[in-house]
């Protein structure tokens, strides 16, 4: 038998991940609508598209990390990094939108813009995200005690009152 | 949506260097392929490398089956064509490889243990207490796979016949009958070490050449040259979108960034890694491997624009002339065949990934669904990565222009219908059996439908808007929604042990 009624089950943080997901789908879903019914795409798009890939990466990222049954979804110690990869994101995409184009600088060898959005959206998540996962794992992502349970499911074959 | 390989002739490479070369790699491929083969015993070492390997390995295999060939020329030419805004498409490497970790990688592991599943399809099945959606999943598999390896197929006849000059149709079927020797041999235990070899490769040589391009196109001052040549000539192209419009920039990177999910040739390793507690280096790796490697991408691109704007290239009559082009003129041509050599390996590697997945799909994931269980699995997985290759191959030959439709196809096929299935079905207790199968169908007939319509010239999406993308986003919407309208019935209901899995 199934455990029944696992959506009442399931934690809060991955409610609220899955929501900001399906609405982020639902603005991309407006503004391919938009583009389609137009045949151009409009200024706000941009800004509709900047916004929601990037929520949508989050939150996707946010959904895998988050643990039942634990206090925000046993994200503490996450929720900064992920909310800071967020606001570099969000932050890239809106200075390539809004800053002006004359006379930009060289920022590390590149044009302003595009310096903030390759090093930006391009380097800074992959330093953060990829160090924080390390230094995270042992106590919120794999503990000892995950592991002990899982052999001792496998042990048995798996469940035993499966289909 | 960009051409995902190449599929046009690339100028002729004949030389020495680069045909020595290019033959101690094959013998190279070929030697772990005879190792790999001996240790190759059970269906369990064929499909799931007996799930012995480490975490350097697994981390070289899935960056080198992610990066296929159009990595090293049809990226570098789409830079040198859009500028900034062909980066869009691999931007999201610095989060993906991090995402996948903790959405797939531990949940696929584990699951794997306590199930010993061995396929992607497999863990769908379980997670839904669905035969039907693991056979849906296992043909969408089938369908994309044939097609992905079509393109990929065509692309290496088009290196090896640029390379040993022996025509194309040869390097279709000798590119392929070396892939398939090993894979058909060793199994994904020869594929993932000879994507450790090959990932190597990709990496040490597209590093090598980051640095060449930066002294070559910056004239002494590196980036900074590259740059205020290229501006003074085309301020475009150092725009923060380059030449695409914002929309289709930003659409590349949702697309390629949640879409890397969908990939079963790369996830599908997490079931091969031999302690799930290894997987705590495995972003960091994978995300210097693969930035590594893309470092290619980025150089070449802007080092052979800023060397065309300077005179000393020609334009290019197509973009993708601009890897070949800039190796044989601006670097030493023992570094050259190494990346001509690892053109080769980011394709077979990626060729071998979809042969070890298609053949499961077939010989595993097919008959489980319609309730029956092949009795020698290793053998049939053998025959069927026979047939399925020789299927491949004869689409890359006879296919013409339809190849590249099959590649982007096969990828938007992979997308919509995993993404809302497997990566977020695994990690979101709310999803139903009956969203899963909705959703799956939803992006084998969008993606079917939209990039056929596409592929005739009966509608073409306006700038930003791809097939891919559309298909993506209907699926998810399609799945939440389901699986709200349904999420009180039994197929809401998961077993426990598979529940305990998606709650760690």
């Amino acid at each position: 038998m199934g455990t029944g009624n696992p959506v009442a089950r399931g934690s809060r943080t991955r409610t609220a991940a899955v929501i900001v997901l399906a609405l982020s789908m639902s603005a991309i879903g407006v503004a391919y609508a938009a583009a389609i019914m137009t045949g151009r795409t409009e200024t706000w798009s941009a800004w509709v598209m900047a916004i929601a890939a990037s929520c949508s990466l989050i939150a996707t990222t946010a959904l895998g990390a988050a643990r039942a049954g634990q206090r925000l979804g046993g994200l503490r110690g996450l929720i900064v990094p992920f909310a800071a990869v967020l606001v570099i994101l969000l932050g890239a995409f809106a200075a390539a939108l809004l800053l002006p184009a004359a006379g930009e600088p060289l920022l590390l060898g590149l044009p302003r813009r595009a310096a903030i959005v390759l090093y930006g959206v391009g380097i800074l998540p992959a330093l953060i995200l990829p160090i924080t996962y390390a230094l995270t794992f042992d106590e919120l992502t794999l503990t000892e005690e995950d592991i002990a349970r899982v052999r001792a499911v496998a042990s048995r074959g798996g469940s035993e009152d499966r289909e | 949506m960009i051409a995902l390989l190449q599929t046009a002739a690339l100028p002729s490479l004949k030389q020495p260097t680069i045909v020595a070369v290019a033959l101690v790699y094959f013998a190279i491929v070929a030697a772990i392929g005879v190792w790999a083969t001996r240790r190759t015993r059970t269906a369990g070492d064929f499909f799931v490398a007996g799930r012995k390997i480490g975490v350097l390995p697994l981390a070289l295999a899935a960056m080198a089956a992610t990066v296929s060939g159009f990595v090293f020329i049809g990226g570098p030419g789409f830079v040198y064509g859009a500028g900034v805004g062909a980066l869009y498409l691999v931007l999201s490497a610095s989060i993906t490889t991090s995402m996948g970790a903790w959405v797939l990688a531990k949940r696929l592991r584990l699951l794997g243990e306590v199930r010993a599943l061995m396929t992607i399809p497999d863990a769908i099945g379980a997670r839904y207490r669905s035969p039907s959606a693991q056979g849906l999943a296992g043909a969408a598999i089938i369908i994309a796979v044939v097609g992905y390896m079509a393109t990929n197929i065509l692309a290496l006849g088009l290196v090896i016949d640029a390379v040993f000059d022996v025509g194309l149709t040869a390097g279709i079927w000798l590119g392929m009958t070396i892939t398939l020797a090993y894979s058909v041999a060793g199994g994904i235990l020869a594929g993932v070490y000879t994507d450790v070899f090959q990932g190597t490769l990709m990496a040490v040589a597209s590093l090598l050449v980051f640095l060449f391009a930066l002294q070559a196109g910056g004239g002494g001052e590196g980036l900074a040259g590259i740059s205020r040549t290229i501006s003074a000539a085309d301020p475009e192209f150092f725009g923060p979108w380059g030449k695409l419009t914002p929309i289709a920039a930003l659409s590349l990177f949702f697309v390629f960034g949640l879409g890397s999910l969908a990939q079963p040739h790369v996830v599908h390793k997490f079931y091969m890694l031999r302690d799930a507690r290894q997987l705590k280096w495995y972003p960091a790796l994978m995300s210097v491997a693969l930035i590594m490697t893309l470092l290619l991408y980025f150089a070449v691109g802007v080092a052979t624009k800023s060397l065309v704007v300077q005179g000393q290239l020609p334009p290019l009559t197509r973009p993708d002339d601009a890897t070949p082009l800039f190796l044989l003129n601006a670097t030493p041509v023992l570094l050259a065949a190494l990346v001509f050599s690892g053109v080769a390996a980011a394709i077979m590697s990626t060729v071998n990934s979809f042969m070890s997945i298609g053949a499961a799909a077939v010989t595993h994931d097919m008959p489980k669904a319609l309730g029956r269980r092949v009795s020698n699995e290793l053998l049939w997985g053998r025959v069927s990565t026979v047939v399925i290759s020789v299927l491949a191959a004869l689409l890359a030959q006879l296919s013409g222009t339809l190849v590249a439709f099959l590649g982007i196809f096969g990828w938007g096929l992979f997308a919509s219908t995993l993404v809302p299935s497997l990566a977020v079905g695994l990690n979101w207790p709310g999803a139903t059996r009956e969203g899963a199968v909705a959703s799956i169908s939803t992006g084998l007939i969008i993606t079917l439908v939209f990039e056929t319509l596409a592929y005739f010239k009966a509608y073409t999406f306006p700038a930003g808007v791809s097939a891919s993308g559309l298909a993506l986003v209907l699926s998810l919407l399609v799945f939440f929604g389901v699986s709200w309208l349904t999420r009180r019935g039994p197929g809401a209901e998961i077993d426990p042990d598979v529940r305990m899995v998606m709650d760690l």
